[in-house]
């Protein structure tokens, strides 16, 4: 996967998404009885984003091919955990509560970059967890997600 | 002069151990709560309105006006530092304030972004007590097509700030009107683009899209980017602005006051258009427009300064006529209320003391601020020594929090993963991400106030030309568009950026 | 026993005769006495479906520091925005937990949602009222300086028929304001230009700066306005005149008609579905509250009328099924909902 080949296909993506964006705003209606309708805005702006696009593809400046998108296999791998992370909190969050999908990920994520020693791991993530739902449920006031057990 | 008088009395008030002391905890709170990412002023004041119930009118109006300053003050800090906006006015000092910090000059960009917020808001300040009745005059004349007009203007201007290929800048401005128009349509309630999801009839919230383009993105890219082991090498050199900083940025405090107190008075947008602009009007304006981007100090003053000073302006429509021109002064508005303070033109005659309190304690909150700020800029300095990989989850978390907290609905944290996985590869490709948010804010107003102006003239598109407020800023619009295509011509369109090799670039 | 004690004395008290005697220590203990066994553990969340520092967030925000007053326990203020409040109902319609935690305090926007909005996945009836609030009648303005300066109501309907697409009005779309705007079309027999805004309070600057000649809105949105003199009221969409504003007639009484009656009309209500001792609780609570005089002053001050007709909480369910079957009809003549 290089960088050239991702920005050739997000070029070919804004074509596509433009014109669906277009098509679907042509439904809306491109004119009312007095000025533009509902449909008028997004149909300029997919028009922008498709042409802009083509405009892209067309193009003769690339980056250089050849060089990958991640510099190295680790890199890549670093990005999904995190991404996985975010992922976990917001399908758990809303059925454990913060507390309880804070500390888990946060653990995880601590050991992303660089494995630590786990009893330290651990303590950091329920400090941190514990703090910031203290910081922000109790002295807030703002009603993070509970989870079963009422917190 | 009368008005001196007014304001003297204004001092009286204030100056009462009582009221200087929630003068002093609101702008403490206000900094503390707008320093983490995402929660802006907004979520700062509506979190700490029911605080100030058990208050009489002064007391609370002074604390939610010193929360509303404060959270300003407190947002550009975790911009500078982390590179993560603390609220969406705060998008464009992440540009060139992070790039400081990255080469070891946090302290002078805190301090730059600190002293010129507190200059624009004495200044702006100035114009709320002195102007007040010439500019409502003013802004009453401005109906839906004068402010077209001014949005048009306004959007051209901060075509100026725009970097690198115009085609892919073309694409996030048109993306970021696209990504606002999903929701309920204000003009005649229709839903577009919503595909049955309740969720999506609510449309993207700018927070959610912020902290997922700036927030995620971001420490996506440096948990890629940095090796086993490796420590951000942040010198710290220096906490505070040199003599050449100054130098450099003075003007720009000047003029970001000034266009931020502008379109502080005019509703919608308010320090978010304001900070964009500024930005826009100091690279066009520098004779060294390149250092845009990599640490150009006037980056952060300038819009530091503009949205300070549209905090003031915003009090203007608020406290004469009763009219918010945004989220937050709409907030302001309804803790008025509930303490028996109608605004409107009777504030002034009817609670005089309400009326000159809070605009005296406007000054006062400014100089607690910076007396404040000041200090903690050594505080801040220190979270750098933090390893990014033990600070960097419990900035995630923030982020995650900071999303939720808007609707307490876990879709906009799905929409922060969205824009942020998104923002991520579009920063690796060499997109600017700034151009989206403000076309994201500039969108719908631009939309609403021209669907506006037509309905008022059934269909005449000559409503922005027979109107003279509305027309001078047109033609203006015109000729500065002019001007920007013919400089376009001459560099040629695809652009200078195309080979550039992406690493984690600025957005 | 203790659960059918408990519910007893809810009745007692909720039937009682409004307690302007009885002092806070009485009431607050009464209300003790009736609190279902281990409810409740933790703070009662009001949701609002609108922004912070709207007129229905100011409205439950007092309502929830009075209730704190009574109850004696924690109440927070929760804003659930979006989609002009849809997100919010459907969330309380659909979601909520009805575990009585969760109180809506919500307003007629809850049944327009339902019947405009929800395509049949919800109702009004998936909510049970727990207490009437207040409501605030929708109002026509016109500037003192402007086209209408010296004339009434019946004088802007003249020229609507006279000048028809000259007259323009600030409407916001798809709520009451709009269709008041098209009852008033109808009757007079021309039409006017309604142009949109996003709220009252901007429709009424652009009243005063003369970009329409006539605003719609609620009292609280132009109150400092027409205490200075800027703007008079042309009319309001009430049943009968307002006692503190005889002066004002209403729509019905020009226009010579039945049906033009539209407001903010506010109440709390909960997910079906909450056990009925936490439900008397609730009404019990809200009810006190709600009669604290204090509360009442500052509810008038806002410009919305706190006269109760409703003796319980059944009754405030009625009277909505009521307007909503009202609403429905003008909806299905106006052809938005199919018949």
């Amino acid at each position: 996967m290089t960088v050239r080949r991702v920005d050739l296909a997000v070029d070919a993506f804004w074509v596509l998404l433009g014109l669906a964006i277009s098509a679907h705003a042509a439904a809306l209606g491109l004119w009312a009885p007095s000025g533009p309708g509902g449909g008028f805005v997004p149909l300029l702006a997919g028009a922008v984003i498709a042409a802009g696009g083509a405009g892209l593809l067309l193009s003769r400046a690339r980056p250089a091919p050849g060089v990958p998108f991640w510099s190295a296999r680790v890199a890549a791998l670093r990005v999904l955990a995190v991404l996985a992370g975010l992922v976990a909190i917001a399908v758990l969050m809303p059925v454990l509560g913060f507390l309880l999908t804070a500390i888990p990920t946060m653990a995880f994520l601590l050991t992303v970059i660089e494995r630590q020693r786990w009893p330290w791991v651990v303590g950091l993530a329920i400090g941190s967890s514990v703090g910031l739902y203290w910081l922000f449920d109790r002295i807030l006031e703002m009603a993070l997600p509970k989870g079963p057990f009422g917190f | 002069m009368e008005v001196l008088r007014e304001l003297a009395t204004g001092f009286g008030v204030i100056l009462t151990p009582a009221n200087l002391y929630y003068c002093f905890l609101g702008s403490l709170v206000g900094t503390l709560v707008g320093v983490l990412p995402g929660i802006g002023p907004l979520a700062a004041l509506s979190l700490l309105l029911p605080f100030t119930f058990t208050l009489p009118p002064v007391p609370s109006l002074v604390m939610l006006a010193a929360i509303f300053y404060g959270a300003m003050y407190g947002g550009s800090t975790t911009s500078i530092l982390v590179n993560i906006p603390g609220e969406a006015a705060s998008v464009v000092t992440c540009l060139d304030g992070h790039e400081m910090a990255k080469q070891g000059r946090a302290g002078a960009a805190l301090g730059i972004a600190a002293i010129g917020s507190f200059v624009a808001g004495t200044v702006g300040n100035l114009g709320l007590t002195v102007f007040s009745p010439a500019l409502v005059a003013i802004a009453l004349r401005f109906g839906p097509p004068e402010y077209f007009a001014v949005m048009i203007l306004g959007f051209v201007v901060t075509l100026y700030m725009i970097g690198g290929s115009p085609l892919k800048a073309m694409v996030m401005l048109a993306t970021g009107v696209f990504v606002s128009v999903v929701g309920m349509d204000i003009v005649n309630g229709a839903e577009r683009f919503t595909f049955g999801s309740v969720n999506l009839s609510g449309g993207f919230d700018l927070v959610a899209v912020v902290m997922g383009l700036f927030g995620v993105s971001e420490i996506l890219l440096n948990v890629e980017a940095l090796a086993r082991g490796e420590v951000f090498s942040r010198k710290i050199r220096g906490l505070l602005p040199t003599f050449r900083d100054w130098l450099d940025s003075w003007a720009a405090i000047l003029r970001g006051t000034a266009i931020g107190f502008g379109f502080g008075v005019l509703p919608g947008g308010g320090p978010v258009t304001a900070s964009f602009l500024s930005y826009a009007v100091e690279r066009r304006l520098s004779r060294r427009p390149e250092r845009f981007g990599h640490g150009a100090i006037e980056g952060v003053a300038g819009p530091e300064a503009a949205n300070n000073a549209a905090v003031a302006g915003s009090m203007i429509p608020l406290l004469s006529l009763g009219l918010p021109s945004n989220a937050v002064t709409a907030l302001l508005l309804g803790a008025l209320v509930i303490h028996g303070v109608q605004p409107g033109p009777m504030l002034m005659t009817q609670h005089p003391d309400i009326f000159w309190g809070v605009i005296a304690s406007l000054y006062v909150g400014n100089v607690m601020l910076l007396v404040l700020n000041l200090p903690l800029i050594s505080l801040w300095v220190q979270l750098l020594r933090i390893p990014y990989r033990i600070l960097f989850p419990s900035v995630l978390l923030l982020t995650v929090i900071g999303t939720y907290s808007i609707n307490h609905n876990i879709f906009d944290v799905w929409v922060m993963i969205g824009f942020g996985l998104s923002g991520y590869v579009l920063r690796k490709l060499g997109y600017e991400l700034a151009p989206l948010v403000l076309a994201m804010v500039l969108g719908p107003l631009l939309e609403q106030t021209l669907r506006q102006s037509l309905i008022m003239s059934t269909g005449n598109p000559a409503i922005f030309l027979t109107r003279p407020i509305a027309a001078a800023l047109v033609l203006l619009a015109a000729a500065l568009v002019a001007v920007l295509v013919l400089r376009q011509r001459r560099l040629g369109l695809a652009g200078a950026d195309a080979t550039q090799h992406p690493t984690e670039g600025s957005p | 026993m203790k659960k059918l004690v408990a519910l007893l004395s809810l009745l007692l008290l909720v039937g009682s005769v409004p307690a302007s005697a009885d002092t806070l220590a009485e009431i607050r203990a009464r209300l003790a006495a009736s609190k279902p066994a281990d409810y409740p553990t933790q703070p009662i969340e009001f949701v609002v479906v609108y922004p912070a520092g709207g007129g229905m967030d100011t409205t439950a925000r007092l309502l929830a520091k009075y209730v704190e007053k009574y109850a004696g326990h924690r109440v927070i203020v929760v804003n659930k925005t979006g989609g002009a409040g849809f997100i919010g109902h459907t969330y309380l319609a659909t979601q909520a937990k009805a575990d009585g935690y969760t109180v809506g305090i919500l307003a007629n926007g809850a049944w327009t949602d339902a019947m405009l909005k929800a395509k049949g996945k919800w109702s009004h009836k998936n909510f049970e009222a727990v207490a009437f609030v207040n409501y605030a009648p929708v109002t026509w303005i016109a500037s003192t300086e402007g086209r209408f300066k010296d004339k009434t109501l019946k004088d802007v309907v003249a020229t609507i028929k006279s000048e028809p697409g000259t007259v323009k009005i600030a409407v916001v779309p798809s709520i009451s304001f709009e269709f008041l705007a098209e009852q008033v079309e109808t009757l007079a027999g021309g039409k006017v230009v309604k142009v949109p805004f996003q709220g009252g309070a901007p429709g009424v600057t652009a009243l005063l700066g003369g970009h329409v000649d006539v605003a719609t809105g609620f009292l609280s949105e132009y109150r400092g306005h027409l205490d200075a003199g800027k703007v008079k009221v042309l009319a309001a969409a009430a049943e009968q005149r307002a006692p503190d504003m005889p002066q004002v007639p209403t729509f019905n009484e020009t226009l010579d008609a039945k049906h033009l009656v539209w407001s903010a009309w506010r109440f709390a209500a909960v997910p079906r579905g909450v056990p009925t001792a936490r439900k008397g609780y609730l009404e019990a609570v809200l009810a006190a509250a709600l009669r604290d005089p204090e509360l009442q002053a500052e509810y008038q001050k806002t410009g919305s009328i706190v006269d109760n007709p409703y003796a319980n909480a059944a009754a405030v369910d009625a009277a909505i099924e009521k307007s909503a079957t009202l609403e429905r009809q003008f909806f299905t003549t106006t052809g938005r909902l199919p018949k």
